[in-house]
């Protein structure tokens, strides 16, 4: 009890969750950038123009998709009733399978501090399908995206996924900055959010 | 003999090959995508029930802005706002005041004296002809104000940044207000995105859109909390997403027309909570467009359409 009184959620929110990311981001950044060769460019999905049509799941050449879904907390409302988490017309919000969204369990559902629950995806289990997204992006904030992870993705001269897109949401982005993240609506690079106010 | 078999079986090759590289372009063009095994079909959640449609839209008048703006409603006209304009206009969409500025205008708000704009950080009084009465200085650096009311002669802020509603007298004295009662069920405001409305009715209520929590509260001006309401659900009675409503206004008796985002729709609630009716559904809107910002005239509802750049004001229905 101590503990989470210390922990607090504006504590939690201003901190923990947008380090998390930060790291997690730069981490992977980092992974990228040793991958790919300098000045070189990598695929990336852009968040804003995905519509979840499912063939991020089915048509990377990788026979365990590239694509992950992502969250970006800063986003995130650590809402009781998560529109990416639970299936629509679910009454008991509670972790059983029949409730949940995801095709294979691949979220967390964590709670924080009365009214906050996080929302972790577990890489290992996530195929990419974007359910999630859609349910967030329709219900919620759209804090959930997908992205293409470069310590998974060959990097081929033509993506397999791109090809096939409808929403024309993939495409080249330097290597040195590899991942298109929704961000802080509060913080400088509050472009993302701009068009959304 | 053997030269000709060899040419044909080449041609042959060649018409193979061929026919493999066209079938599979073909079947990798989007629009022949297949069927997406993992199909998340939420078009249910946008089809209204024709019997809950209360209003039906009279009017629609054409604006001009680059970001997105703000309108309220004071002595049955309409107040407009955005870029660094302002504007009054009468329901039949008259220009009837127009002035600039100094800043992109985030919120409004009208008294019989004074207009208030909110910009991102600070807020400005002008009379109704545009002379400037006075400036705030900037609140604080992650101020993101969202929206602007007057209480009893005071000006009330809603800061989404901060995540504070600011009470203002006349002399720009700053009361806080973060929302935070000692209530087993309230956890201050939960903002997690830049919608925070708060409105006063004309009963001189002070009702601020607790967006996280889904819920609309009643405050005085000491912060004290007075009266709640909560309405969690996917379906059409209740709010779903992290932050909705999105926009909200008080109409004469008290009752409120919400705006939401995620699914766009504008509907009325009782003062107590209970979904009245749909002035507009998600099908009258752009998918996955701005919640638009509603005022209210009598029982006629305005709402600024962001994403087709217009005012669009919604007229209740003869039958209902
Ligand atoms: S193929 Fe395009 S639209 Fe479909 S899930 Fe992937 S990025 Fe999104
Ligand atoms: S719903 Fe699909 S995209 Fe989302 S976490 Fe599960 S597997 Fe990944
Ligand atoms: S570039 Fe290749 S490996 Fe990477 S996501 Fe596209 S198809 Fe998959």
């Amino acid at each position: 009890m101590g503990e989470e009184k210390k922990y607090n959620r504006r504590d939690f929110l201003a901190t923990g969750a947008r380090f998390s990311l930060a790291f997690g981001v730069l981490g992977l950044a980092g992974i990228a950038a040793q991958n790919s060769r300098a000045g070189g460019t990598v695929w990336q999905i852009d968040p804003f123009k995905c519509t979840q049509c499912g063939r991020c799941a089915t048509d990377c050449v990788l026979s365990e998709s590239a694509v992950k879904c992502v969250h970006a907390y800063d986003l995130c409302g650590y809402c009781d009733l998560c529109g990416g988490y639970f299936k629509p017309g679910v009454t008991d919000l509670n972790t059983g399978a029949e409730n949940q969204l995801c095709p294979t369990a691949a979220i967390e559902r964590k709670f924080i501090e009365e009214p906050y629950f996080e929302y972790i995806i577990n890489e290992e289990l996530c195929i990419g399908c974007g359910k999630c997204v859609k349910g967030c992006t329709s219900f919620g904030n759209g804090s959930l995206h997908l992205q293409i992870r470069h310590d998974l993705c060959d990097n081929c001269n033509e993506c397999a996924i791109a090809r096939v897109c409808p929403s024309d949401a993939i495409r080249r982005v330097q290597a040195n900055d590899p991942y298109l993240i929704k961000g802080d609506f509060t913080a400088s690079e509050k472009t993302t959010w701009t068009n959304k106010i | 003999m053997q030269n000709k078999m060899i040419k044909y079986f080449l041609l042959v090759l060649a018409i193979l090959i061929v026919a493999i590289i066209a079938t599979n372009y073909i079947g990798n063009k989007p629009k022949n995508a297949k069927q997406n095994p993992y199909e998340y079909n939420v078009e249910e959640f946008k089809t209204v029930p024709d019997s809950l449609i209360s209003h039906t839209e009279v009017r629609q008048v054409k604006i001009t802005v680059k970001q997105h703006g703000s309108l309220t409603s004071f002595d049955n006209t309409i107040w407009f706002s955005a870029d660094n304009s302002v504007k009054n206009l009468s329901l039949e969409g008259k220009i009837l005041a127009d002035f600039t500025v100094s800043e992109p205008v985030r919120a409004i708000a009208v008294t019989s004296d004074l207009v208030v704009v909110a910009y991102e950080k600070k807020f400005a009084a002008y009379s109704h002809d545009g002379e400037k009465a006075f400036e705030s200085d900037v609140i604080t650096d992650s101020t993101y104000i969202t929206s602007v009311a007057f209480l009893n002669g005071k000006i009330v802020i809603a800061d989404a940044g901060k995540r504070k509603i600011y009470i203002y007298d006349k002399n720009l004295k700053g009361r806080e207000i973060e929302g935070i009662s000692g209530a087993k069920n309230l956890h201050g405001f939960v903002i997690p995105s830049p919608y925070f409305d708060v409105a006063v009715s004309a009963s001189n209520e002070l009702w601020a859109a607790n967006t996280g929590m889904h819920s609309l509260q009643h405050y005085d001006e000491n912060g004290n909390l007075l009266d709640s309401w909560e309405k969690i659900s996917n379906n059409i009675d209740g709010f779903c997403g992290c932050c909705n409503p999105a926009h909200f206004a008080l109409m004469n008796d008290g009752r409120f027309v919400t705006s939401e985002k995620g699914l766009t729709r504008i509907k009325i609630y009782s003062r107590t909570g209970e979904l009245e009716s749909v002035v507009a559904g998600p099908d009258v809107f752009v998918e996955d467009g701005h919640a638009p910002e509603v005022a209210v005239i009598g029982d006629t509802v305005i709402a600024l359409d962001f994403d087709r750049k217009m005012i669009r004001i919604f007229g209740k229905r003869e039958s209902k």
